[in-house]
């Protein structure tokens, strides 16, 4: 059961911490990230390139592919759009996305629309590989691709962050917040085997 | 059958929801003979056994509308292209 007290912003309330024994796979849920869509309007896209340029020092992507600069990542999810993330920044962020960005793309808020869980540990790629029809070998997918596919049947965005210091893949997996206890636990079930730990914000 | 998605690549088809006939235009609806050309439009399509071009819809990844060129008898793809950089019909 859902936790009353805990508020609507704890989409993995309640949830089990731990499935089987180990840390073959460690998620933890990424808090107050803002995160916003923006999608270039018709014969806009130069004059956006210019904007994030000057704002956030950063080249849009091509293709499926993302790049960061501080706090702030840009993922390309499709042909003229990008998800932009900001640390610690919640709805402010796209608000403030809408002054800056506003006059050549068109901005969405999806701070409260996405949950986004990071994924580590030696087991990552095997637990991930049950779950997404995607290809995760690391010359396949590689630090800083994006995919948005299927993950039991869920629409997710997945992308490959660096790798940690001793060569760990480390990946970043959002889902509409309705399906965050669904995505849970199907993770947390394809992982028990490897040992699942999770760290909740 | 996998469908090579310009975007985000090689993908399953269960990514995609099929649309339909990428050829068919839709005729003017003020034209004199609206009637007669809507029907042709909705009902006699062509039904080739060899290459045929469709429109997908990539709804499991970017959300994009493809142009497909499938070989109808093997399934091949012999061609995918963004819908909104397609000239066709």
């Amino acid at each position: 059961m859902v936790d009353p007290t805990c508020g609507p912003l704890c989409a993995f309330a309640g949830l089990p911490a731990i499935a089987g024994s180990g840390d073959g796979v460690v998620a933890k849920e990424r808090d107050g990230l803002g995160i916003a869509r923006i999608t270039a309007r018709d014969r806009q896209l130069a004059a956006l390139e210019r904007l994030v340029q000057r704002r956030f020092h950063l080249l849009l992507p091509k293709g499926a592919r993302r790049t960061g600069c501080g706090e702030v990542s840009l993922a390309g999810v499709g042909p003229e759009s990008w998800l932009m993330t900001c640390e610690n920044a919640g709805n402010a962020f796209a608000i403030g996305l809408r002054d800056s960005l506003g006059g050549p793309a068109t901005v969405v808020d999806l701070s409260d629309a996405y949950v986004m869980l990071r994924l580590a540990g030696a087991k990552v790629r095997e637990t991930l590989a049950k779950l997404v029809p995607v290809d995760l070998h690391e010359r396949s997918f590689q630090v800083d691709d994006v995919a948005q596919t299927v993950a039991e049947h869920m629409a997710v965005t997945l992308w490959r962050l660096g790798d940690l210091a001793g060569g760990e893949a480390v990946f970043e997996i959002s889902v509409g917040r309705s399906l965050a206890r669904s995505l849970h636990g199907a993770i947390r079930e394809s992982a028990a085997e490897f040992g699942f730990v999770f760290e909740p914000a | 059958m996998r469908i090579e998605c310009p975007f985000c690549g090689e993908r399953d088809h269960s990514e995609f929801a099929y649309f339909g006939d990428a050829a068919c235009a839709r005729p003017a609806p003020g034209a004199a003979d609206a009637q007669a050309r809507f029907v042709e439009a909705v009902y006699l399509r062509e039904n080739p056994a060899g290459a045929h071009r469709e429109l997908w819809y990539h709804e499991f990844g970017c959300r994009s509308w493809l142009q497909v060129t499938r070989d109808t008898r093997t399934h091949e793809i012999l061609e995918v292209r963004l819908a909104r950089e397609s000239t066709a019909p």
